[in-house]
């Protein structure tokens, strides 16, 4: 029986359980269909709950394989970066997707030591690519940002 | 074939030479090479990834370039495992066991040279079946009613069985778990809004490319930057010729037909993919060959029958997309996603009020594969060094294109939202051995199977025998049965077999 497993079938029994209770408020006639699709995830998250405890049974043992599915997991790369995601959707909200794809840009190559060169040119090649491809060729109005907005 | 399906097929070729489709030829196989040939991204990604790019276009010219962006992914990946003996995508893992043989023998180019050639081949005789079989399994799909398409919905979603590599509970759960959420949004019948919680942009479910684009692209920048940066390894220059001479052509030659055979039907069928067809097709070619000993030391015709057989997956898999709406595998199901974006719905349709387009697109998928062999074989040494390009640098490059490609959508946050959300849920999908594609899978045919099974019990007062009243609807359920249950029974053949 792995540990991640157990976490799976744990969600899994939360997430129907969400949805079971949110079903409840509609009508009787729009009930029928999502009960059966979370009967259905209900069914088989048991029987992979199931096939666990009956493996569990045999060998008396709980693999701790969390630390094995996330080997090499670096946690401070990966909340920074997650950060600058939050960063970047923070500030294309107030001031815009070209500036914020700027900032976040930078930010990324200079945390990952890319040597300045080609910073300049994968900003040059990834912004002109957003605007003639979205910009001009499809006519996308990518957002000018709340703050910048204002000005433009 | 009767005259007017050829009448259709000419007037394909006729509309396809426009300078719109063909520049979006050039431009979708330069893309798709690109992608298949750096490791850290893979057809699916690609496909999902410049999935906006297409809502401007006409749909045949969209199509066209989506169909030229997997056909040059696929082929792509053999460029990485040849020279860096790394394969770009999981399509081209058998071609690296003799492609990089020969890098070290010196014979890079004429590695590169087969691989593009193979890979041509298989793609090219790849769309026979394409028009043989897509209209003769579309006349079928018409005689399809509510019910058949409940069970066809269901069938497609069997499939995942097929497709999970590891547990198959958890490759079932992963699809019941899409189910779910394909439930949001406003009910067709009832006209109830479902789990909208408050969000107006709910109101049509889950926007499917925001989904493909978070689960395919997203989380593996999210895969990216868990780890440490890899250093890729060098490309060893290579001076010698691309082309190959007429006897080495007749010497793959019966391997790239054997491989296409094997491509095809494994394209065919759904749930197997190009990554299965190319160690079938290399396993084959080694039990044919007049020269077993080459294999594994550095044998062209090892790289030519993998990379056929990997190739000619593409014509084949595009046959149950197109007709019966059944993605058998991740970059079929984001085509799907294409297709449903420019308002098409695949099945009979494609081939009667559509079929002008869908012709266009098949002459279009013909004549990618010409421009692939032009490319391939003209800027390979080009490909070799972008295939060295850093993950530091992919890493904001496809954030930001996932951004602005969920954005576009519908102009909207809402949208980058989901697509973030999904992103990392698919991330911590793929670290812990759920299937992604199965989400996307049951995304797309959750609604259909909705609609057949609620419609059929409407029209016949919720009496449940319609859904087991023609000879289809058994046909589809045996076939249901044999999908779920087909991981089992290849278990015990092999069981059997040692």
């Amino acid at each position: 029986m792995k540990r991640t497993d157990l976490y799976i079938c744990g969600f899994m029994y939360l997430f129907c359980a969400f949805f079971q209770h949110e079903t409840a408020k509609f009508p009787e006639g729009a009930r029928h269909y999502p009960y059966f699709v979370i009967g259905l995830l209900f069914l088989l998250t048991t029987v992979r709950l199931w096939d666990m405890v009956h493996q569990y049974m045999k060998d008396r043992h709980v693999i701790n394989d969390v630390s094995e599915t996330f080997k090499g997991f670096l946690p401070k790369q990966f909340w920074t970066m997650f950060a600058a995601f939050i960063g970047f959707f923070v500030l294309m909200y107030f001031f815009g997707f070209y500036l914020a794809s700027l900032v976040y840009i930078l930010f990324c190559l200079h945390y990952f030591r890319i040597p300045k060169k080609y910073v300049a040119m994968v900003l040059v090649v990834m912004l002109a690519l957003t605007y003639f491809t979205f910009g001009w060729f499809l006519n996308v109005p990518l957002p000018k940002g709340e703050i910048l907005g204002e000005f433009l | 074939m009767d005259a007017n399906t050829l009448g259709l097929m000419a007037a394909g070729f006729l509309h396809v030479f426009s300078p719109m489709n063909m520049g979006m030829m050039i431009l979708g196989v330069t893309i798709g090479i690109v992608v298949g040939c750096m490791p850290g991204l893979s057809a699916a990604m690609g496909v999902a990834l410049l999935l906006p790019l297409s809502f401007g276009m006409k749909p045949e010219t969209g199509l066209i370039m989506l169909g030229a962006i997997y056909c040059g992914a696929i082929f792509g990946g053999s460029i990485s495992a040849i020279l860096i003996h790394t394969p770009g995508t999981p399509a081209s893992a058998a071609t690296a066991i003799d492609g990089y043989q020969l890098t070290l023998k010196g014979k890079a180019g004429k590695a590169l040279g087969t691989a593009c050639t193979a890979s041509f081949f298989g793609g090219l005789f790849s769309c026979i079946s394409l028009y043989f079989f897509a209209p003769a399994l579309a006349q079928l799909a018409m005689k399809f009613g509510s019910p058949e398409y409940f069970w066809l919905a269901l069938f497609g979603l069997t499939i995942i069985a097929g497709v999970t590599s590891g547990s198959m509970v958890k490759g079932l759960m992963s699809g019941a778990f899409g189910l779910v959420l394909s439930t949001i949004g406003m009910d067709p019948m009832e006209g109830v809004e479902r789990y909208m919680f408050g969000i107006d942009a709910l109101y049509n479910g889950i926007n499917v490319t925001c989904a493909m684009i978070g689960l395919f692209s997203m989380s593996q920048v999210f895969i990216l930057i868990e780890k440490a940066i890899k250093e890729r390894g060098n490309v060893i220059d290579f001076e010698d010729s691309v082309f190959l001479k007429a006897k080495e052509l007749a010497q793959i030659f019966p391997h790239v037909i054997r491989s296409w055979l094997i491509g095809n039907i494994i394209g065919i069928l759904p749930g197997a993919g190009a990554s299965i067809a190319c160690f079938l097709g290399y396993d084959t070619a080694k039990k044919f060959s007049k020269r077993k000993d080459e294999f594994g030391k550095g044998s062209i015709e090892g790289v030519a029958a993998s990379e056929a057989a990997n190739n000619a997956v593409t014509g084949g898999s595009l046959i149950p997309t197109l007709t019966l709406g059944i993605p058998g595998e991740s970059v079929t199901a984001v085509l799907m996603g294409g297709l449903i974006i420019q308002g098409l719905q695949p099945g009979p349709e494609l081939f009667t009020k559509y079929a002008e387009m869908t012709y266009t697109f098949f002459a279009g998928f013909v004549i990618t594969q010409f421009f692939m062999l032009l490319i391939g074989l003209g800027g390979c040494r080009l490909f070799a060094h972008i295939s060295r390009l850093s993950d530091a640098i992919l890493i904001p490059c496809v954030f930001v294109l996932c951004v602005v490609g969920s954005f576009a959508i519908n102009n909207s946050f809402v949208e980058v939202g989901i697509m973030f959300l999904f992103g990392f849920f698919g991330y911590l999908m793929r670290k812990l051995d759920l299937n992604t594609a199965a989400v996307v899978l049951a995304l797309i045919l959750g609604p259909i199977g909705e609609r057949g099974l609620r419609r059929s019990l409407t029209l016949s007062s919720n009496d449940i025998s319609i859904l087991f009243s023609t000879p289809i609807c058994w046909i589809l359920i045996a076939l249901c049965i044999l999908s779920s249950f087909s991981p089992i029974l290849m278990k015990v053949l092999k069981k059997r077999e040692k």
